[in-house]
């Protein structure tokens, strides 16, 4: 369903005060766009419009060239997706009356939604054997997020409005649901409006980033423009002078990573002095090590196997390392990196077995490039 | 003992009391329960928090009037009898049902209620399936507090000629007969008891498991 | 008209059977703070043992007032006590023992274990603790629990009147058995005037008690 904003308005106090200023915005299907701005910009006050929680003054807003006037304000809320901040999960519900609620006002059969249930529960890394039946109380604050995203999507809604869904977690488990949230995105594809304040996530989540300020839009176009082509000061401001640093965590580390490096199979390679060998005939200074059927058991220098006695066994010889996944972005790549003084940074899937690795030097010229369209 | 022998020898009667007091709470106090949720709904619905906060305050002050006068002002507009007394009684109930269910159901978590309507439930669907499952342990407490009230009320209601077992009490009184009297308070207590108990019990089932664990947190 | 002539008439005894009324109130209303609280505090620290005493303290309040008053007649008469004030100021403390330990049990507890901690961390013993910060903020919920009892009291006090304890009941139940309206009007008005104005009252009071920074807290939720 496409959705189109039409010189969208919305006035308070007989018009002295404008929340919303005649934006005008057509949504990309199936990309996330993100609402971002300062207090009071007007970004929650436009999504809200747009399943009608508020009634706008004046303009449009169509799906599919349709006008929203000329469809049932309840129907309309039933097939768009909404996640808000505080979730507002129903307290004396189970998780699965929760989520089946939409399906269950649209008359879905009772086993569609057992079935649904249990695809999204699955869906929000959730072991639908264990929560299906639990009751909000008794869930921790990040599984009360992923209900309310496992709830907006209840209905297989094709638009799925989110205003600061993850906003009311700490730091880490926020960045946990965010990364999730990113493979669900790319499984399941929706047009998704995302209202946040905080620019990272909005550079990290966004295929597409609406900026607004004071009920207007200052600048709409895909992330990457935005970031290396802020349109004025203000856009600028809002990036933060460590655009360059920001711009990785718009990119994941599954399209930069490189699958042609040195690694040693502890299997075959029993003693330090095979492994030494191995890694200075190849001109390196470490080499990854991994174990039964590719898992990362994790890294050895030639600094430190040298100090070893050649028939060491190697296993007491190799270091353990952080690692990161396809769907981490290059921001995580770069920490890690810095924490294990490493010049790369490997990358696992979820077994834990090693795929690739990326650079340190590809990360820099990915930095370098930003910086070069600053000027 | 001396003090069972009035009740011991009056069965019959008291138990005719028991009924008709019983009866007297019974008529009175349902008709509380559905006026004052209805009263407590419509005062809640959005849009109509004056009405609501007036509702508050006006049940609010009334609950601190004294049962005995409610009884004497319906008998100075109705007379006597076991009519006037059950309205004495309807409207004294009323008072905290009331109460109760307009607080509980402004006490409602705004994020539930804007997450039902963001995801397409009616005004009615939010009101039967959202606001009042959640208000249950407010509402059932005016309900129970009610019920008690009631009973006790019932039994002084008795000197504007309601019967009940007030009057057993009432006789007794006059007659300085301890034994009178007893038989006529243990019934009004044991019966206070045990509908509060069962209502307890009432409350218990109807409330479900989420909201249990909920108010434990 | 009749009624403000009645009132006229008969200042004195309205004067001396409200007094009477308060009188009653004012020896129980203490008697139980002097009861409640401490076994509020006391019980605080065991979850078994304030549930089996706040069980029995509402099983007693369920019991009828009339019906409470019957028994203490019933079973105070052997000692001549069944009469007039004692049984009256026993009935409403024992129906003022539940607001209070309840509510002296929840102002205890709902102390924010944030500030417990600081507080201990700063070197504060727990009596210190109790006395400086978990009983000043204890004290609006007490006050509320206080303002519960005392307009139970009020209520409890006039039906007082049936067992010889005199009181504001006078009016209403005399005249009912003199078929004299303008004294039940005048009874009833001035009983309802008490429980509304003892109520309004203590609120006030609960308001002058509760310290500046918790209503402040209290506005921004």
């Amino acid at each position: 369903m496409q959705i189109r904003l039409d010189n969208l308005t919305k006035e308070y106090d007989n018009g002295a005060f404008k929340a919303v200023d005649g934006i005008s915005l057509t949504l990309e299907q199936s990309k996330l766009t993100v609402l971002i701005g300062p207090s009071g910009c007007g970004k929650t006050t436009t999504l809200k419009m747009i399943n009608r929680l508020i009634e706008r003054t004046g303009g449009d807003i169509l799906f599919d060239e349709k006008s929203i006037d000329d469809m049932d304000r309840i129907q309309l809320r039933r097939k768009i997706g909404y996640a808000i901040q505080n979730i507002g999960l129903f307290i004396h519900m189970s998780v699965f009356d929760n989520i089946a609620v939409v399906p269950r006002l649209l008359k879905w059969p009772e086993q569609k939604i057992k079935n649904r249930v249990e695809e999204l529960l699955e869906l929000v890394n959730l072991d639908p054997g264990v929560n299906m039946y639990k009751y909000p109380a008794q869930l921790s604050g990040g599984q009360k997020q992923r209900i309310g995203v496992a709830r907006s999507l209840a209905a297989d809604p094709d638009v799925i409005l989110m205003d600061e869904p993850f906003g009311a977690i700490d730091p880490i488990n926020r960045e946990k649901l965010q990364d999730a949230f990113i493979e669900i995105q790319e499984k399941i594809k929706k047009t998704i409006i995302f209202v946040t304040h905080d620019i990272r996530e909005a550079i990290k989540l966004g295929d597409k980033i609406v900026i607004m300020d004071n009920g207007h839009i200052v600048q709409y176009d895909d992330t990457i423009n935005v970031v290396n082509q802020p349109e004025n000061e203000f856009v600028e401001s809002l990036l933060g002078s460590d655009r360059a640093l920001k711009g990785l965590e718009m990119l994941r580390v599954k399209d930069n990573y490189i699958k042609d490096f040195v690694s040693i199979n502890a299997e075959e390679v029993k003693t330090v002095g095979t492994a030494l060998e191995y890694i200075q005939k190849k001109e390196k200074s470490y080499a990854y090590v991994v174990g039964k059927k590719g898992i990362l058991l994790g890294y050895c220098t030639t600094e430190r196997l040298k100090k070893r006695d050649k028939h060491d066994d190697l296993n007491e010889n190799v270091k353990k390392t952080e690692s990161v996944q396809p769907y981490s972005n290059l921001m995580e790549a770069i920490i890690t990196m810095v924490e294990s003084g490493l010049t790369s940074c490997p990358v696992v899937n979820s077994k834990d077995q090693l795929l690739g690795i990326i650079r340190f030097k590809t990360l820099v010229d990915i930095m370098s490039s930003f910086e070069k369209s600053e000027e | 003992m001396e003090l069972f022998s009035y009740f011991l020898n009056n069965i019959p009667n008291i138990l005719e009391k028991t009924w008709q007091h019983f009866y007297l709470f019974l008529i009175s106090w349902s008709i509380a329960v559905v006026t004052g949720i209805f009263i407590g709904v419509i005062s809640t619905r959005p849009g109509k928090e004056k009405i609501g906060r007036f509702v508050l305050s006006i049940t609010g002050a009334t609950q601190a009037v004294p049962s005995t006068a409610v009884i004497a002002l319906v008998f100075i507009f109705m007379g006597i009898g076991a009519l006037p007394a059950m309205f004495a009684l309807f409207i004294y109930s009323l008072v905290p049902i009331t109460f109760n269910t307009a607080s509980g159901l402004m006490n409602v978590s705004p994020d539930m209620k804007e997450a039902a309507m963001g995801m397409g439930m009616t005004k009615t669907q939010i009101l039967f399936k959202v606001e009042l499952p959640t208000s249950i342990p407010a509402i059932a407490s005016g309900i129970r507090t009610a019920a008690v009230i009631n009973i006790g009320t019932a039994a002084v209601a008795a000197i504007i000629g309601a019967g009940g077992l007030g009057e057993i009490i009432f006789i007794g009184l006059r007659l300085m007969d301890v034994s009178r009297i007893f038989a006529g308070a243990l019934p009004v207590a044991l019966l206070a008891l045990a509908v509060d108990a069962l209502l307890a019990l009432l409350e218990k089932k109807i409330m479900s498991d989420g909201l249990l664990l909920s108010k434990e947190n | 008209m009749e009624f403000f002539e009645y009132i006229f008439d008969n200042g004195e005894r309205i004067l001396f059977e409200l007094l009477r009324h308060l009188q009653i109130i004012g020896i129980a209303l203490p008697i139980a703070i002097a009861i409640g609280v401490p076994v509020g505090i006391a019980i605080s620290n065991h979850k078994k043992t304030a549930n089996v005493v706040i069980y029995i303290a509402s099983v007693l309040m369920t019991i009828p007032s009339l019906a409470l008053f019957g028994f203490m007649v019933a079973l105070l008469a052997p000692f001549n006590a069944g009469i007039g004030v004692p049984p009256a100021v026993i009935a409403v403390v024992v129906y003022s023992l539940l607001p209070l330990i309840r509510n002296t049990l929840v102002a205890i507890r709902e102390v924010d274990p944030a500030t417990v901690e600081a507080a201990t961390g700063m070197g504060m013993t727990k009596t210190q603790i109790l006395f400086k910060i978990r009983l000043p903020l204890a004290v609006p919920i007490i006050m509320a629990g206080l303002r519960n009892a005392a307009v139970m009291g009020v209520s409890v006090t006039t039906i007082a009147y049936l067992i010889g304890a005199r009181g504001l009941g006078y009016f209403i139940f005399s005249g009912l058995s003199r078929s004299r309206l303008i004294m039940v009007l005048v009874g009833a008005i001035l009983v309802g005037a008490l429980g509304i104005g003892t109520n309004y009252g203590l609120l006030k009071l609960e308001e002058l008690l509760t310290p500046r920074g918790v209503k402040l807290s209290r506005s921004k939720e």
